[in-house]
């Protein structure tokens, strides 16, 4: 592995003198080159994030010979600009593309988590006053801080002398999640003595005014970064920044619940206890991250180098019901539906009697009823018996550090490298515990679905055979409980040449990933495989990009880009049954990603336009999803291995101004996104049951649509300035919303005999696509500068102004399947709908 | 600009051009063949006295194939399929219900016969599974180790017709959950009980045209249970089973009873109440006298005696003979002044129109003689035409002076 890290250094190295010829020869444009504006995104001051474009005022319209100046992508585009929240009401991904794909840096250093591939970016919720205007490369384009993926790059910057000397204050008062939020900044700046420091304070909570029943939220958030400039040329900074936070969760529902109740923000987590709405989904996370940065940059000003030594940890919990040979407490569980008591068409007094539960709003009935679940604790407590209700922790511990190295060298006049080295590991332990035993005196640790399946071997339901039969009370560790441990290294390395009409790069990355579980409990079904270290499995990491911009003229570009790179499988998906075994999914294998995109951007004083052509596909995608079989009467796991996606279309955004206070802005994108081949699925039982070795399934989805966000999304909107105040009035449209696929519903086993025409294999098979929305949202702010010493801001918002509340923002089938009646309905599809209209205010100060 | 708006226009076109019907799921195949008919693997297990059963040894690896012949969509057949080849049936037990969506009349389906139990449940041979120290269903999340559905359903395997029942002994062993059909089959109980009584399966027994018999057997979860048994003589399509030595067939629905009915008799359809006959629609023209009735011992009937030389019309009221199969007109008639068949008629019409001179009538020939004087019974066959819901008689007289005694004016017919 250290030899091919090596080769690769070498091979991006002397990319440069295989180009060292040219570069010489071209010196005459260095006077132009050099009058690159190249901003700070990360300034606070700079409040206007139009996109930017070097000496935009003195571009050459001409063309012809003359030096054109490049695009800079690391400014807020145009797209990104209009879109980033017109369409956030929708969930909105842009070009359809998994979290996964997007990449977020602070100070340059990979910020997503080694087990999910996401950014975790409730890890500095609150803290916006120090997170704000982050460097957004949008789409393909080359990153200069990393090799970068397909769905973007977002860096941060938290270097403390980034923070000019001032002292911020803001309160705000909303009506979704939470009511209040307060945030309070100081920072230094840098002094004579070279130190700067920055501390913020956040805090978010009260659910008074909260959109949805039964949700509440608390946090605190904290921030403190120093930086010491120990000479000319090195700079150190320390930076730390956590949010506790505390959350009661909305649930989706069926649809059925949310007509019976009208009310879409129908939320089944909660209940009256002792006078209170209680939620039963509570979560809790704590995740600080402490940065070490050192910045190198010499006196001659071509290099920059940015190294990093970070850590994170901390915890990530989520309480849930849990029940033993009991009726589910779930109230929206599909037999206490009123639809589950009509029996071939014919409606029982049941039925009504149900109906008559949920159109009344009975909430002992359609809420959680946490008395019955005390009293049935309490009764069995009194007996001498095991609880049968309880309230669980599914926790999640993680200890994560890392180090990378950034290099910026402008090699000349026309050429450039970018590369680096990261080196990061984790290590999340993956547990549960009793949270609260509900009235009930203990609790045995065994798995309901394999309990008397195997008399024969009475040890296959211990969860734990090191525990069996240990009487548990609240703290103790049940279940499962085991370890992932991801450890990752990448280098890369990214060329630049900027010349007369053309500018163009390329890149590579090397890299790998190992992978392993460690189980911490010996499982009963699986005891030779559940305790103790799997094996290792080392997957590699490479890629190559590149992207030519034709450069017209200093208005008009092309810009084409493309990227292929594999990625190793997650491994959240690596693994078969990682509750109870150490077993790998069968033929696991990389991700590939091919991704190429071809925009052509129109940058006018009073007009600026980027419209985008974008094709990607991914193939050997892995995914693992666990769900009750009905067939198997037990939870299985279903590796889903050879998913293979692309997403094509179009994207575009357009700010036109006219006249002096008024700007149009139009944005918008067509996106097909489908899966373009069957998928291989293997499926394990949690209860133990023997597949005669792995039950084996083709997933048929062939051109069924990726779901995840709306394929169509358009916005305009006009937009005010006179006098510091801002008006920004926006229509929007969703459409192409697709329910995501429960992909057992596409097999031969789900299919059976049934007749391709016949009304049923449709109602199974068919993708559900919901209905297309409208909305609105409305926005002012205004901002008073006081004795040119103070501001004062205010800004106020109300979104989905027009209270549309059919906005479906999240729709799955559900992965049980009925295999008796094959009813589609008796599991139905769950959704969640946009908020209808809210409103969002705030006052600002700063000093 | 121009290039680009070429350029996008390929691109858009390359995008919407794409193939994106949604992929379709094939029905379930299954990737192996069988070995073993039905019939060898019966050969396996002898019937035993009572509930004996034979392990298929792992390894030994029997694979069978047939086609579904039952179906509990009706709920008769209750967590159990039936499979046959062309050597024989087996039940196969297993622990689900609704089977009918998976294992669909018609439908082909392999079993892998190894790890499985062949015996017999009263000596109804079955395959299921050992647990518990007996025959069990197999499991519903077990049967994808055993069953496999195969292809698309064809048609429900061809019955075989039986026209006499043998003794439980007499039929083999291979022919039990065969699909059988009872050709002329009659219920004892037809028209009177239901399919099964509330609370209990039941039999009813079934005779064949040959005095043999048979019992049909039906759930009371059944969803036609408390339908009345048929009447009358058809077919019936089931499952040959046995329960010891009572030979039974069980049906998947009231479909596989098939043309069912009742012999047809000869009946009186319609007769004539002389004493008030003009009071129930009979109608008569003609000056004078025209038709009268009489009702005393000696005669009962219509006479007419006319004055005069004109049309003396007698009109029946409508009769429906819609349902009337092979309709028979039968009457006694007299005439003292001897028969003139000239001008002594019956007709018959469909369609009257309220005026005789505008109907269609069509005569019927009458067997007397000219000059006869004695009674004559006629006895004519009305056409196939004569089937009609508005049929009317007409007996039309024109000479005076003679007389016309018309009595027992009678129409039959067959009826069920």
């Amino acid at each position: 592995m250290r030899k091919l890290v090596l080769l690769t250094v070498l091979v991006i190295f002397s990319s440069h003198s295989i180009f060292a010829q040219d570069v010489k020869t071209d010196k005459k444009n260095k006077k132009k080159q050099q009058q690159e504006k190249v901003t700070s995104p990360s300034n606070d001051e700079n409040e206007d994030y139009t996109p930017v474009m070097e000496d935009s005022e003195e571009a050459d319209d001409s063309g012809g010979s003359q030096y054109v100046p490049s695009l800079l992508h690391s400014s807020r585009d145009v797209y990104t600009n209009i879109t980033s929240y017109a369409f956030s009401i929708a969930y909105f991904k842009p070009r359809g593309y998994d979290p996964r794909y997007q990449d977020v840096f602070i100070n340059g250093y990979d910020m997503s988590s080694l087990i999910t591939g996401r950014a975790t970016y409730s890890q500095w919720g609150g803290l916006n006053h120090v997170f704000r205007y982050p460097e957004i490369i949008a789409g393909l384009n080359e990153v200069p801080f990393d090799f970068g993926d397909i769905g973007g790059a977002t860096n941060y910057n938290l270097r403390a002398s980034n923070f000019r000397k001032q002292l911020r204050a803001t309160y705000s008062l909303a009506d979704r999640t939470y009511t209040n939020r307060m945030m309070l900044t100081y920072s230094t700046g840098l002094n004579n003595k070279g130190w700067a420091f920055t501390a913020s304070l956040s805090s978010r909570f009260g659910n008074s005014l909260a959109y949805v029943d039964g949700t509440s939220y608390t946090s605190f958030s904290g921030f403190l970064a120093v930086e010491k400039k120990l000479n000319s040329e090195h700079w150190l900074n320390l930076a730390a920044f956590n949010n506790y936070q505390q959350r009661g969760m909305q649930s989706s529902s069926v649809q059925e619940a949310y007509d019976l109740l009208d009310n879409h923000y129908y939320n089944a987590n909660w209940g009256w206890y002792q006078g209170k709405q209680r939620n039963a989904r509570i979560r809790t996370v704590c995740e600080p991250v402490i940065m070490l940065t050192h910045n190198f940059t010499p006196a001659n000003n071509k290099v920059i180098v940015q190294t990093n030594l970070s850590t994170s940890f901390g915890f990530n919990n989520a309480t849930s019901l849990n029940w033993y040979d009991a009726q589910d407490p779930r109230p929206d569980y599909y037999r206490y539906l009123p639809s589950y008591q009509i029996d071939n068409g014919d409606t029982s007094q049941a039925y009504y009697d149900v109906l008559a539960l949920w159109q009344n709003n009975v909430q002992s009935y359609t809420q959680v009823n946490w008395d019955n679940l005390y009293e049935v604790n309490q009764l069995a407590a009194m007996q001498g018996k095991r609880a049968q209700y309880m309230l669980e922790n599914r926790r999640m511990d993680h200890f994560q550090i890392g180090a990378n190295t950034t290099l910026n060298w402008s090699i000349d006049d026309h050429w450039k490298l970018y590369a680096g080295v990261s080196l990061r590991g984790i290590n999340q332990r993956n547990y549960k515990t009793i949270a609260d035993l509900l009235g009930g005196s203990f609790w045995l640790d065994v798995d309901k679905f394999s309990e008397g399946d195997f008399p024969e071997d009475q040890n296959v339901q211990y969860n734990d055979l090191q525990h069996k039969g240990d009487s548990l009370r609240e703290g103790d560790v049940f279940g499962y409980d085991y370890d992932y441990q991801v450890f990752e290294m990448k280098t890369w390395g990214l060329v630049k040449a900027n010349y007369n009409h053309w500018d163009f790069y390329f890149g590579l990355q090397v890299g790998a990933t190992q992978l392993c579980r460690v189980g911490h409990m010996q499982n009963g079904r699986y005891p030779d495989e559940s305790l103790g270290k799997s094996d290792v499995r080392t997957y590699m990491d490479n890629g190559a990009r590149a992207g030519v911009t034709y450069k017209i003229n200093g208005r008009n570009y092309i810009v084409l880009n493309a990227l292929g790179e594999t990625k190793s499988p997650n491994i959240l998906n690596s693994f078969l049954s990682p509750r109870i075994n150490n077993r790998y999914v069968e033929g696991l294998t990389n991700e590939k990603v091919f991704s190429g995109d071809l925009s052509y951007v129109l940058n006018y004083p009073g007009i600026k336009m980027r419209i985008t052509a974008f094709a990607t596909k991914v193939n050997d995608a892995s995914r693992l999803i666990s769900f009750y079989h009905d067939d198997f009467s037990s939870m299985v796991n279903y590796a889903i291995s050879g998913i293979d996606q692309r997403f094509i279309g179009i994207e575009g955004g357009a700010d036109i101004k006219l006249g002096s206070m008024f700007s149009l802005v139009l944005a918008g994108t067509w996106g097909d996104y489908r899966y373009t081949d069957r998928a291989h699925v293997t499926m394990n039982a949690d209860n133990g049951t023997d597949f005669d070795g792995q039950m084996e399934r083709t997933v048929y989805w062939k051109n069924y649509h990726v779901a995840g966000s709306p394929q169509v999304a358009a916005t305009a909107g006009l937009k005010f300035n006179y006098n510091y105040w801002w008006v920004n009035l926006n229509c929007n449209w969703f459409d192409k919303i697709y329910c995501d696929l429960n992909p057992e519903r596409r097999t031969s086993t789900a299919r059976g005999s049934l007749d391709e025409n016949s009304e049923l294999y449709h109602q199974i098979a068919d993708q559900t696509r919901l209905p297309g929305q409208f909305t609105m949202d409305i926005s002012v702010s205004k901002s008073w500068r006081i004795q040119h010493k103070y501001n004062i801001g205010f800004n106020a918002s109300i979104t989905n102004l027009l209270n549309n509340k059919n906005l479906v923002t999240t729709a799955w089938e559900q992965y049980r399947f009925d295999y008796t009646n094959f009813d589609v309905n008796k599991y139905a599809n769950k959704y969640y709908y946009a908020f209808g209209t809210t409103f969002y205010v705030g006052i600002n100060f700063q000093m | 600009m121009k290039r680009i708006t070429i350029l996008l226009t390929l691109i858009a076109a390359i995008l919407t051009g794409c193939d994106t019907e949604p992929d379709v799921a094939p029905m379930p195949t299954f990737l192996g063949y069988a070995n073993t008919t039905i019939a060898e693997l019966l050969a396996m297990h002898e019937i035993g006295s009572e509930d004996s059963y034979d392990s298929i040894p792992m390894g030994s690896n029997i694979v069978i194939c047939g086609y579904v012949s039952t179906s509990d969509e009706w709920g008769n057949n209750y967590k159990y399929i039936n499979i046959e080849d062309e050597t024989g049936g087996i039940q196969i037990k297993i622990d689900n219900k609704a089977l009918f969506h998976k294992y669909s009349v018609g439908q082909r389906v392999y079993v892998k016969c190894d790890g499985l139990v062949l015996g017999d449940y009263r000596k109804l041979p079955q395959l299921g599974l050992w647990a518990n120290d007996q025959m069990q269903p197999i499991p519903n999340f077990k049967t994808y180790l055993y069953l496999f559905p195969d292809g698309s359903p064809m048609g429900a395997p061809t019955p075989i017709d039986m026209t006499t029942i043998p003794s439980a002994n007499e039929i083999p062993s291979t022919m039990y959950n065969c699909r059988v059909r009872l050709i002329d089959a009659t219920f004892v109980e037809g028209g009177i009980a239901s399919f099964s009584e509330a609370g209990a399966a039941t039999s009813h027994e079934i005779k064949m045209a040959d005095g043999t018999s048979i019992v049909l057997r039906t759930s009371n979860y059944a969803k036609f249970a408390r339908e009345t048994l048929p009447t009358g003589t058809g077919n019936i399509t089931g499952i040959l089973t046995r329960y010891n030595n009572t030979v039974q067939i069980v049906i998947n629905n009231p479909d596989d009873l098939e043309n069912f009915t009742v012999p047809e008799t000869r009946q009186t359809v319609f007769s004539v109440n002389y004493a008030n006959a003009f009071n129930e629609g009979w109608i008569k023209t003609g000056t004078g006298n025209p038709w009268q009735t009489m009702v005393n011992t000696n005669f009962s009937g219509f006479y007419v005696s006319p004055s005069a030389d004109e049309d003396y019309f007698l009109i029946s009221p409508s009769i429906n003979l819609g349902s009337v199969n092979s309709p028979e007109l039968s009457f006694t008639h007299r005439s003292p002044q001897g028969f003139d068949a000239t001008t002594m008629m019956c007709f018959y019409t469909t369609d009257y129109t309220g005026d005789v001179s505008t109907t269609q009538w069509t005569p019927l020939p009458l067997s007397a003689g000219n000059g006869t004087t004695i009674s004559v019974n006629e006895l004519i066959a009305l056409s196939q035409g004569a089937q009609s819901s508005n049929f009317r008689l007409m007996y039309h007289i024109t000479n005076a002076p003679s007389s016309w005694y018309l009595s027992d004016i009678k129409i039959t017919g067959l009826v069920q």
